[in-house]
């Protein structure tokens, strides 16, 4: 078995990376914190469309806007860092180091969003026409009203908005409509990263599939990067290059969407997907994830998905599970699907498929305590993991930060 | 249009509400009220020919039945004419035309003074949470709790009897006839300080409140978020979106307030000694003039639906929404 | 005063925990205001409980005429030798009296026309949300003088009246609006169904959820008629002779306080009407500030030049 230490762990990012966010974790303040977003990392690619899909209250937007710079209070970066590589070659952009009058220039330049609320996130009292130029008169103060009023014109036109709209208010248009707005908006500057949170859940089938068609023909008209939020697994599955599965403020699952599409490695990745109907009309037997998500102001032992994991076993309740890099783990073993204990060895071969897309560097999926039995069913669950440098589980694993995982026979090598 | 039309009809119904009480009041006098009225007047002076019937429509008495009466009164108000004050010895429209002016201009004056004053520290307290303009609340809330009549008396008697600073009492020097020239008018503005400091500072600590309760609540909004994610210059974001929104329940307030503030300004105006319709109100409370007090109440009524009807159409141009939905 | 609450207060994601999170002490810890607030009103009620039972006669006269403090009278004597400090503390009662009486009145009006209307809905809530706009433009205090004016009745059960008919609607219409937004929650449309009766999930479902508000309006008004009321005891309305503090304020008026220089006469019932005043805003403050979770202090968490937190955080080595 050949080992390639995946990227996303370096602290030097692969080329073709514009942002790289490195053991993010947010807190809301409170008697008791919760800890929403848990020593998160990823890589965007330039031009790629990354997905996070999780369950309501698993931390996507969060995570978003700690990406943004844009949280709110109660709630604050405890840990972490994020880091944009423009396009222009210049150094990297420290987000978080930004100072005022830097970050506001920064902002909606560079990256921009689409909220998850575009009934709430226009200023109801002021015409579309004045929120506009709000935006260009920040970042292009040379611009004349005649040029602002032309450009606004055109970004309308551009996701399918009658341009006469302009002189309107948001009060006016339709929840489909205002998010095309907020999207014209996002595209404003032309920034290189547009982050979406969920832009299209609020709306009917019809109208989601229109705006979904519509941004990927601008992501390839205007070549900036996406990140999509979505609780939509087979959606994300469908419209980004590689996806990111979120359950209780961790990244449980990261790989390519078609990977994750034909074979889910994580038991929750194939709740998440057994849980949607496909976005293709073809309906499959709808199974809601029985159970709720752990509390997030307590301290999570073992796995976060224990109790509502149908492949639960011993040591899932004290050892953390970690990332580990794809080629630790023979593809054909990741896929979770035929895992159940019940499923006799000989059944599981014959249900096994072989490896479909060849995984890339950068790629990870899990180290689920699931895989390392199925590997080695006598050895000790944490030697697949190598999350436990120590058998007291929770507190070391979570507060060690991101930790690399060690693959088996490994230990002394990737060092 | 529409909102404007709806407008209009409400305000039209509420006169006509209006008109109705006051229809009703002189009912719970004992008597008949047009009779003492005459009887009064003829002690004083030689009524009017005529002076009867109209105290008769006006009071709702005489011949006839309750419909009858409320239309004899409709029509005597439609005219305008409330009949001869005695206790003025000039007719009640003449009385108010002279008194109405003087309340109007400080009140309005006074209350919008302090509405921007109030709003503006109100916002500065909710966006910055300075805490000096926090230390002010308890201060503006112990003012506001004060009757206006009291924060009169207290002024009265620190800057009169103590400093002997201000005229003390009415609305302009009784040596100079009104007259549109600059004594006149630097001596009006004179005697008006106090009455207007009164009214200022009673109000200031309700606009500052409610202003800083809804900066804090606007800044929470997604849309003032999300203007600071576009970037959008710290003023701009301030002003054009949330002030911009936090204001909009001050202008409903500021309509439903004037009603308050000339109530008030009733009182106070006794304490200064101050000829506006309140100070007339009272005289003619105290004296039993009735027709005054008909017609002085009909006045305040419609300068105050006025008012408020003003204010509701600023705040049909102010919020876009009430235009449209409804 | 300006008006009942602060509209923020009215936020519907505010008033779904009201319930919950009226509940005791909590509430105080949560808001000084409030606990300031609930003291000073406590002190006053403790007062009004103390001459009911200890002072027969707070107008007594005696020859110690217009004699400022001393260690003997704390806050001097009137005109007639009547002891100020025994006056303001005989006048507590019946200030809060009118206070609380007219407050409760126009407090159930507000509730059965605001709530009921909303409730009932159609026809008779337009018509009840009519009568409630108009009754709150026509100015109420002109109103309330010309009506004790003519009615000329002494007593204070007369001038309760008056100002509870004129004061409610302003309360109505904010518990009209949040029963609105209230009546299309999930848990009322679910009682409807299963056929409840219409005033049983009124008193069971709708009531405890607006009580928060009802109190807020409740205490408005009661501000409102001590304000009023002092007003139309200051223009010798009602019965002079009762022992108020706007009474008090008339008596040092007409007895020329002001030309004798007795400020211990007139400053101490006004400042009383104040301090209460002062007492009951900041329990509706504080009952604001529970309600909507917004308007409590953050102040540690905001820099300067922006809205939200931007403090950037501790790498990690
Ligand atoms: N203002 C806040 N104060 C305290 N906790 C919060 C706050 N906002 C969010 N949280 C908590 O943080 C967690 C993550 O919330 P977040 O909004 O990121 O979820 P999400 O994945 O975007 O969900 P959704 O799909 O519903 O948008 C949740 O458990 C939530 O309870
Ligand atoms: S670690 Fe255990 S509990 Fe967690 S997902 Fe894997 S099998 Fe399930
Ligand atoms: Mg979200």
């Amino acid at each position: 078995m050949t080992l390639t230490r995946p990227n996303e762990t370096s602290n030097k990012p692969a080329n073709g990376v514009v942002l790289s966010a490195r053991n993010v974790t947010v807190e809301y303040g409170g008697e008791r914190p919760t800890r929403a977003v848990r020593n998160v990392s990823l890589d965007l690619r330039r031009g790629e469309v990354l997905g996070i899909a999780g369950e309501s209250g698993c931390g996507k937007s969060t995570l978003a806007f700690a990406l943004t710079r844009l949280l709110r209070p109660p709630a604050t970066m405890i840990q972490g860092s994020v880091f944009f590589h423009g396009l222009d070659g210049s150094d990297p952009v420290d987000i978080l180091g930004l100072d005022a009058v830097s970050l506001r220039h920064f902002r909606w330049d560079k990256i921009s969003m689409v909220f998850q609320s575009a009934m709430n996130s226009l200023n109801p009292v002021t015409s579309l026409r004045r929120q506009f130029s709000d935006i260009f008169e920040a970042h292009v103060p040379e611009m004349s009203s005649d040029e602002r009023d032309e450009r606004s014109r055109s970004l309308l036109e551009m996701v399918g908005i009658d341009p006469k709209r302009l002189k309107g208010y948001p009060h006016e248009l339709s929840g489909g409509m205002r998010q095309r707005v907020g999207i014209a908006m996002a595209l404003a500057l032309n920034p290189e990263i547009v982050v979406m949170d969920e832009p299209t859940t609020a709306l009917d089938v019809v109208v989601q599939r229109d705006i979904l068609d519509e941004i990927n023909g601008l992501r390839k008209e205007l070549g900036f990067s996406i990140i999509f939020i979505t609780h939509d697994l087979p959606m994300l599955v469908e419209i980004s290059d590689r996806l990111i599965v979120m359950y209780a403020g961790e990244i449980v699952e990261r790989a390519p969407s078609e990977w994750v599409g034909q074979s889910p490695a994580h038991p929750y990745t194939l709740a998440l997907q057994d849980s949607c109907p496909d976005l293709l009309g073809e309906r499959k037997e709808l199974r809601g994830i029985a159970g709720v998500p752990p509390d997030l102001r307590e301290r999570i032992e073992g796995c976060s998905f224990r109790p509502r994991c149908p492949y639960a076993f011993g040591p899932c309740a004290t050892v953390h599970p970690e990332l580990i890099p794809p080629f630790a783990v023979p593809v054909e073993f990741t896929t979770v699907r035929d895992m159940s204990a019940t499923v006799s060895v000989e059944e599981k071969s014959s249900l096994r498929q072989s490896p479909v897309i060849t995984p890339t560097a950068g790629d990870w999926r899990v180290a689920c305590h699931l895989h390392a039995r199925e590997l080695n069913p006598e050895g000790p669950p944490h030697e697949l993991a190598g999350a436990t440098r120590s058998g007291s589980g929770a507190t070391t694993s979570q507060e060690s930060g991101y930790n690399l995982a060690s693959p088996p026979g490994s230990a002394g090598e990737g060092q | 249009m529409k909102y404007f039309a709806r407008k209009c009809g409400f305000y039209l119904v509420a006169l006509w509400g209006a008109l109705t009480v006051n229809f009703f009041i002189p009912r719970l006098l004992p008597g008949n009220p047009a009779q003492i009225m005459l009887g009064k007047m003829e002690m004083t002076s030689t009524p009017p020919p005529g002076e009867y019937k109209i105290l008769e429509h006006l009071m709702g008495v005489g011949q006839g039945s309750i419909v009858s009466h409320y239309w004899a009164y409709l029509v005597q108000v439609s005219h305008l004419d409330f009949g001869f004050s005695f206790s003025q010895g000039e007719t009640v429209t003449h009385v108010i035309y002279q008194a109405l002016p003087w309340t109007l201009a400080l009140v309005g004056t006074a209350t919008v003074l302090s509405f921007i004053i109030g709003t503006t520290l109100g916002a500065l307290a909710g966006w910055t949470r300075n805490r000096w303009l926090e230390a002010l609340v308890p201060v503006t809330t112990f003012l506001t709790a004060m009757p206006y009549f009291f924060v009169a008396l207290i002024l009265v008697y620190y800057f009169g009897f103590i400093m002997h600073w201000l005229p003390l009492s009415g609305d302009s020097d009784p040596l100079l006839l009104p007259a549109w020239n600059w004594t006149f008018f630097s001596s009006a503005l004179q005697h008006a300080i106090l009455p207007a400091a009164t009214l200022i500072l009673v109000q200031l600590g309700g606009w500052m409140m409610s202003m800083r309760n809804m900066t804090l609540t606007t800044l929470s909004e997604d849309y003032v978020w999300a203007a600071e994610a576009k970037g959008i210059k710290s003023r701009r974001v301030m002003i054009g979106y949330a002030a911009r929104n936090a204001i909009l329940p001050s202008v409903t307030n500021f309509a439903i307030s004037i009603g308050m503030v000339v109530g008030g300004s009733i009182l106070m105006e006794l304490v200064f000694s101050y000829q506006g319709i309140g100070y007339y109100l009272i005289q003619a409370v105290e004296n039993d003039d009735y027709s005054l007090v008909q017609g002085i109440f009909f006045f305040i009524s419609v300068a105050v639906l006025l008012a408020n009807f003003i204010v509701d159409v600023m705040y049909g141009f102010i919020d876009p929404r009430t235009r449209q939905t409804q | 005063m300006s008006l009942p609450l602060s509209p923020a207060a009215a936020s519907p994601d505010g008033d779904a925990s009201s319930r919950a999170s009226l509940r005791g002490w909590r509430v105080l810890r949560r808001s000084p205001r409030m606990f300031v607030g609930l003291c000073i009103v406590f002190f006053f009620v403790l007062v009004a409980l103390y001459r009911t039972f200890f002072i027969h006669n707070g107008n007594a006269l005696s020859h110690q005429v217009l004699k400022g403090p001393s260690a003997h009278d704390w806050l001097g004597t009137t005109q007639l030798g009547q002891n100020v400090l025994l006056q303001l503390i005989a006048s507590a009662g019946p200030t809060l009296l009118v206070g609380f009486a007219a407050g409760l009145l126009a407090t159930i009006l507000a509730v059965v026309i605001g709530i009921g209307g909303a409730f009932l809905g159609g026809r008779s809530d337009d018509l009840l949300n009519l009568v409630t706009n108009v009754v709150l433009v026509i100015p109420a205090v002109p109103l309330i003088i010309v009506v004790s004016g003519f009615l000329k009745s002494g007593g204070i059960g007369p001038i309760i009246v008056i100002i509870a008919f004129t004061s409610w609607a302003g309360v109505s219409r904010v518990l009209r609006g949040i029963t609105l937004t209230m009546r299309n929650r999930d848990f009322i449309s679910a009682s409807k169904l299963s056929g409840e009766r219409t005033w049983r999930i009124i008193i069971v479902e709708l009531l405890p959820n607006t009580v928060a508000f009802v109190i807020s309006g409740f205490i408005f008004t009661v501000i409102f008629a001590i304000l009023t009321q002092a007003g139309l005891a200051f223009l010798g309305l009602g019965d002079v002779n009762a022992l108020t503090w706007g009474n008090m304020l008339y008596w040092a008026e007409v007895d020329g306080a002001l030309e004798v220089h007795a400020w211990w006469w007139f400053l101490p019932p006004g400042l009383c009407i104040a301090l209460l005043g002062t007492g009951l805003a900041l329990i509706n403050f504080g009952l604001d500030e529970v309600l909507n979770p917004r308007l409590r202090s953050q102040r540690a968490f905001r820099p300067k030049t922006s809205v939200f937190d931007d403090t950037p955080v501790a790498e990690v080595p």
